[in-house]
C-alpha cells in the first residue's frame, strides 16, 4: 500500500514536472508570441504612421512652397502698383492690374490680383472704386471666400455694417474653401457677422 | 526640443499608445521668457513702433506659419491697423548656438514700416516686409532670451536688430513653446531667468515699455512667460492664444490697443487742417457751370498730416432760405471759418431743414504743410453744373469736411464754411430799333459848369453761358457807345442768337479801350452832350396847363394835346390809353413822375390812322421817373434830366432784388434819356426756351420818328408874291 502510494507520488511528480515544463513553455511561448506580435504591430503601425507623416510633411512643404511662390508673384505686381501710386500715377495702378489679370489664366489668382488692386484703391482713398473692383472679382468664381472676406472688412471700415455682416456671413459659408489659409473658420466669421450686425443696430 | 516632432507625434497618437506616450513626453510648447532690453525713451515722432517677435522653432507647422503670415498681412489693410501712426517690424527666433550674439540668428529682419499698406512700398517690394516674413524657416528649440535679441546676457550686435530693439515701444512676443534653452529641460530656471533679466534690461532703458506675451496653444504653462513680463519697469501682460486662427488674429490686433495705452501724441508733430471752399460765382443761371475751389491748409510749418479722410458735402438750400448761417456766420469761437463736431444734420438745422445735404465725393490724402490744393482730389465736383430744373433762388453750396483734422483723435468732423452760389437769373435788357449811348452828359449838366470831369462810363452786363455753350445776355439792335469799356453787352443784335460767338457780339460796338479797334474818342467822357430834346420839345409850346393841383393824372383822360406842367412836386401817372391824335407832354421839372399803370397808345387796331398827325405820343420830362413793379408797358418818351437826380428806375420796389421781386417784364416804346438808368426788372432769363427772354425792352419804334417829323414840320412857308423875268445878259 505504502509502496503504491510512493509510486503514485513519483508518477505525479514526474507528470507535474512534465506539466510544469509544458506550462512554463507555453507561457514563455505566449509571452514571446505576444511580444513578437506587439512588436510587429508597433513596427507596422509606426511605419504606417511614419509614411503618413512623411506624406503630410511633403504635402505641407509643397503647399508652403506654392504659397510662397504665388505670393511673391502677387507682391511683384503690387510693388509696381505701389510705386506708381507713390509717383501719383493713380491711373497706372489700374493698368498694371488690368494687364496682370489679363495675363493670368488661373481664376483664383485673378481674384487675388483684383483684390490686391482693390486694397490699393481703398488705401489711396478711392473707396467706391475699390468696392467696384472687388465686386467685379466676385463674379469670377463660385468660391466667394477671398472676395467676401475683403468686402466685409471694407464695409465695416465704412461703417456700412449691414453689408459687412452679409459678407462676413458669406465668408463663413465659404470658410472651407481651399483658398482659406488663415485657419479662420465659420464660427469666427459668423461671430463677426453678429458683431457688426449689432453695430448696425446701434447706428440705426 | 523639436516641436515639429511633437506635432507629428500628435497625429500618430490616434492609433498608437506607444506613440501617445512618446508624444506626451515630448509635449512642450510655449511660455515666454522675461527679459529686459536697453532701449531709448518714447519715440520722437507721433508714432508707435511695435515689434512682432515670432517663434520659428521647429514646433511651428508650415500651415500655422501660413496663417500667421496672412494675419500679419491683414494688419496693413482695411480692417487691420491700416494707419501709418503705427509702425511694425518683426524678427523671428528659435535657439541658435554659436552666432547668437553677432549673427543673423533672428533672421529675417529689417526696419519698421508703417501699417498703411497702400502707402508703404517696402511692404511688398524685393526684400520687403512680406518677403522676409515668408522666408521664415522653422527649426531649432526655444530660447526666450534670444527672442528678445540677447544671448547669454549680451545684446545682439547686428545693427538692424539693435535699431529695432531700441526703437520698439511694444513687443508682441508670440511663441508656441516654453523656454528650454539655455539650461536643460522645459521651463528650466536658467532659461526662465535669462528671459526675465533681458526683459528687465528693456524696462530699465525704456521704463513702461509694453511687452505682451502670446502663448499659442492649449494647455501650456504660461509660468515662464508671466515671469518674463513681470520684469521691473515693464508694462507686461500675457494673453492666451488657443490657435493660429481667430485667436492669433485677435492677439495681433492687441498691437494697436497696446500702442494706444501709452503713446500720447508728441507736440512736435502737431498739425491742424483747415478745410476751405470758395467760389467766385455768386449767381449762376440754370444749366450754367460754377467753379468751386477746394483746399486744405495745414497749419503746421513742417509736419505733413496723417492720411486724412475728407468729404465734400453738397447743400441745396431752398429759395426763401438764407445761407448766411452756413456761410459768413459759420465760424468757430476763434473766428476761424470752420466748425468741429459737425454733421449734415447740424447743417440742416442751420438752414431750418429747408434743403438737403448729401455727400458729393470723398477720399483720403496726406496734407503737406501749408496750403494744399484739392482740385484733382475732388474731380468733377469742382465744376458744378446747375440743374436747369432748380428753381431760381435756390442756393447750391459745397462744404469740405475732414474727419480727423489734427494729430489728435479729437476734434473730429471739421466742416468748412459753405461756399454758395445762387441759382437764378441774369436778367437782360434789349434795345430795339436804336442805339445805346452811355457816358454823354445831359445838356446843362451842372457838373460841367463846375468844371468837373466825368469819369469814363462803362457798360457791363452779365452773360449767361449754358452747359451747351449757348450764351444769353443784353444787346442793342444797332450801335453801342460808351466813353469807357463795354463788357458783355452786344451790338448789332449779337446776342439775339445764343449760338453766335464772341466775335459777333461787337460789330457795332464803340468803346474807349486801350489799343483796341473801336476806340473813337478821348476817354475823358467830354465827348459831347446828349441832344437837348427836352428843350426842343418844351420850346414848341408857348403855353402850358398847370397841373399843380393834381397828384394822380390819367393822361388818357386829358381832353387835348399840349404841355401839362407841374412846377413843383411830383405826379403819379395812372394806367391810361392815349387816343389817336393826342400829343401830350408832361413836364415835372422839380419832381418825380411815378408811373403806376400801363400807358398805351391807341395803335389804330380798331380804326386805322388816316394821317401822320393821328399818331399819339406822350413825352414825360421830369427830375426823375419811377415805374412801379406791376407796370408792363409804357408808351412814352422818358426823359429824366434833373440836375439833382435824373434817374429812371424801371421798378421802384426798394431793397435787394430777387426772382420774385420786380419779376414782370417791361417794355418801353419810346426814347429813353437819363443821367442814370436803373434797370431793375428781374423777368426773363428763364429755363429752356425762355433763357433769352429779357427783363426790359426799350423799343424805339418808327412812330417816334414819324411823330417827330410831324411835330417838327412848320406850318409857315414862303409864298411867291411877285416874279419878274430879267433879260439875258451877254
Amino acid at each position: 500500500m505504502a509502496k503504491n502510494k510512493q509510486k503514485k507520488r513519483l508518477q505525479w511528480m514526474a507528470d507535474w514536472s512534465r506539466r510544469k515544463k509544458i506550462i512554463v513553455g507555453s507561457v514563455v511561448a505566449g509571452v514571446f508570441l505576444f511580444v513578437a506580435m506587439s512588436l510587429g504591430a508597433y513596427i507596422f503601425i509606426n511605419q504606417k504612421a511614419h509614411v503618413e507623416t512623411e506624406e503630410s510633411g511633403d504635402n505641407s512643404a509643397r503647399r508652403w512652397e506654392e504659397y510662397k511662390k504665388q505670393r511673391e508673384q502677387e507682391s511683384a505686381v503690387m510693388t509696381d502698383a505701389q510705386e506708381a501710386l507713390a509717383r501719383g500715377e493713380t491711373d497706372k495702378v489700374d493698368s498694371i492690374y488690368e494687364d496682370a489679370v489679363k495675363a493670368e489664366a488661373d481664376t483664383v489668382r485673378k481674384i487675388k490680383l483684383m483684390i490686391d488692386q482693390s486694397k490699393l484703391l481703398y488705401g489711396s482713398g478711392k473707396q467706391d472704386e475699390a468696392i467696384r473692383v472687388a465686386k467685379s472679382a466676385e463674379s469670377l468664381s463660385e468660391d466667394k471666400y477671398i472676395v467676401a472676406v475683403w468686402l466685409a472688412r471694407v464695409y465695416e471700415n465704412r461703417k456700412e455694417y449691414k453689408q459687412a455682416a452679409e459678407y462676413y456671413t458669406l465668408a463663413g459659408e465659404w470658410a472651407q474653401s481651399t483658398t482659406n489659409v488663415s485657419k479662420l473658420d465659420k464660427v469666427y466669421y459668423d461671430s463677426q457677422a453678429v458683431r457688426v450686425s449689432a453695430l448696425a443696430g446701434s447706428h440705426e | 526640443m523639436n516641436s515639429l516632432v511633437a506635432h507629428r507625434a500628435g497625429r500618430v497618437l490616434v492609433g498608437n499608445l506607444w506613440a501617445v506616450a512618446a508624444s506626451l513626453s515630448l509635449v512642450f510648447f510655449v511660455t515666454m521668457l522675461f527679459m529686459g532690453t536697453p532701449a531709448k525713451a518714447q519715440s520722437a515722432e507721433d508714432v508707435c513702433r511695435a515689434t512682432l517677435v515670432i517663434d520659428r522653432s521647429g514646433s511651428v507647422a508650415r500651415d500655422d506659419l501660413t496663417a500667421l503670415i496672412e494675419h500679419v498681412e491683414d494688419l496693413f489693410w482695411a480692417g487691420g491697423i491700416d494707419d501709418p501712426r503705427y509702425q511694425l517690424a518683426f524678427w523671428s527666433f528659435s535657439s541658435a548656438a554659436g552666432s547668437a550674439r553677432s549673427g543673423n540668428y533672428n533672421a529675417p529682419y529689417h526696419g519698421f514700416i508703417n501699417t498703411k499698406g497702400a502707402l508703404e512700398p517696402r511692404l511688398n517690394g524685393p526684400g520687403g516686409f512680406m518677403e522676409k516674413l515668408r522666408s521664415i524657416n522653422p527649426s531649432g528649440a526655444t530660447n526666450y532670451e534670444q527672442g528678445l535679441a540677447y544671448d547669454r546676457g549680451q545684446q545682439n550686435s547686428t545693427p538692424e536688430i539693435r535699431s529695432i530693439a531700441n526703437d520698439t515701444d511694444v513687443f508682441l512676443f508670440l511663441t508656441d513653446g516654453v523656454p528650454n534653452t539655455p539650461g536643460n529641460g522645459d521651463n528650466n530656471s536658467v532659461a526662465r531667468q535669462a528671459a526675465y533679466d533681458t526683459a528687465a534690461k528693456y524696462g530699465a532703458a525704456k521704463p513702461g515699455i509694453r511687452i505682451v506675451g502670446g502663448l499659442i496653444g492649449a494647455g501650456l504653462d504660461p509660468g515662464s512667460l508671466n515671469y518674463m513680463v513681470s520684469a521691473p519697469n515693464v508694462a507686461g501682460s500675457v494673453i492666451s492664444v488657443a490657435g493660429y486662427g481667430a485667436e492669433l488674429k485677435n492677439a495681433l490686433m492687441q498691437i494697436k490697443a497696446k500702442c494706444d495705452e501709452g503713446n500720447p501724441p508728441n507736440p512736435s508733430a502737431v498739425y491742424g487742417l483747415e478745410p476751405i471752399v470758395t467760389t467766385d460765382s455768386r449767381i449762376v443761371a440754370g444749366s450754367g457751370n460754377v467753379t468751386f475751389n477746394y483746399s486744405v491748409n495745414n497749419t503746421s510749418g513742417e509736419h505733413a498730416s496723417r492720411p486724412s479722410s475728407w468729404t465734400v458735402k453738397r447743400l441745396l438750400v431752398g429759395r426763401e432760405q438764407s445761407v448766411v448761417p452756413v456761410t459768413s456766420a459759420f465760424a468757430n469761437d476763434a473766428g476761424r471759418p470752420y466748425r468741429d463736431g459737425y454733421s449734415c444734420e447740424r447743417l440742416m438745422l442751420l438752414i431750418s431743414n429747408n434743403g438737403s445735404c448729401t455727400d458729393a465725393t470723398d477720399g483720403q490724402r496726406v496734407f503737406a504743410p501749408g496750403s494744399n490744393d484739392m482740385s484733382f482730389d475732388v474731380g468733377g465736383v469742382r465744376e458744378a453744373v446747375i440743374d436747369d430744373s432748380w428753381e431760381a433762388g435756390t442756393k447750391l453750396c459745397y462744404v469740405l469736411t475732414i474727419t480727423v483734422p489734427t494729430n489728435m483723435n479729437n476734434p473730429r468732423d471739421r466742416y468748412s464754411r459753405a461756399a454758395c452760389t445762387t441759382i437764378g437769373k441774369l436778367p437782360s435788357v434789349q434795345v430795339h430799333g436804336g442805339d445805346i449811348w452811355v457816358g454823354r452828359k445831359m445838356a446843362g449838366d451842372t457838373r460841367e459848369v463846375e468844371g468837373e470831369t466825368l469819369p469814363p462810363v462803362n457798360i457791363r452786363t452779365s452773360v449767361a453761358t449754358k452747359s451747351d455753350g449757348s450764351s444769353y445776355g443784353s444787346w442793342a439792335e444797332y450801335g453801342v457807345f460808351a466813353a469807357g469799356t463795354i463788357t458783355g453787352f452786344a451790338s448789332k443784335s449779337g446776342l439775339a442768337d445764343p449760338v453766335l460767338g464772341l466775335s459777333d457780339w461787337n460789330k457795332l460796338t464803340f468803346a474807349n479801350t486801350d489799343s483796341e479797334l473801336g476806340k473813337y474818342v478821348e476817354p475823358d467822357s467830354v465827348q459831347n452832350t446828349m441832344p437837348n430834346v427836352a428843350t426842343a420839345i418844351l420850346d414848341r409850346f408857348e403855353d402850358s396847363t398847370d397841373i399843380s393841383a393834381i397828384e394822380e393824372l390819367d393822361v388818357g383822360s386829358l381832353s387835348s394835346s399840349g404841355l401839362y406842367k407841374k412846377p413843383s412836386g411830383g405826379v403819379v401817372l395812372s394806367a391810361s390809353e392815349i387816343s389817336k391824335g393826342r400829343s401830350i407832354v408832361v413836364h415835372v421839372p422839380e419832381g418825380k413822375v411815378t408811373i403806376v399803370g400801363d400807358i398805351r397808345y391807341d395803335n389804330g387796331d380798331d380804326e386805322p390812322y388816316t394821317s401822320i398827325t393821328q399818331i399819339p405820343q406822350l413825352v414825360i420830362i421830369a427830375q426823375s421817373i419811377d415805374i412801379q413793379a406791376d407796370v408792363t408797358q409804357v408808351d412814352a418818351w422818358l426823359i429824366a434830366n434833373g440836375d439833382e437826380t435824373g434817374v429812371i428806375r424801371t421798378c421802384d420796389t426798394p431793397g435787394p432784388l430777387t426772382s420774385q421781386i420786380c419779376q414782370r417784364p417791361l417794355q418801353i416804346n419810346g426814347p429813353v434819356m437819363a443821367r442814370e438808368l436803373q434797370l431793375r426788372r428781374t423777368a426773363g432769363a428763364g429755363i429752356g426756351g425762355a433763357a433769352a427772354d429779357p427783363a426790359e425792352i426799350i423799343n424805339l419804334r418808327a412812330d417816334v420818328y414819324l411823330w417827330s417829323q410831324s411835330e417838327g414840320r412848320s406850318g409857315a412857308r414862303a409864298q411867291t408874291t411877285h416874279t419878274i423875268e430879267m433879260p439875258p445878259y451877254f
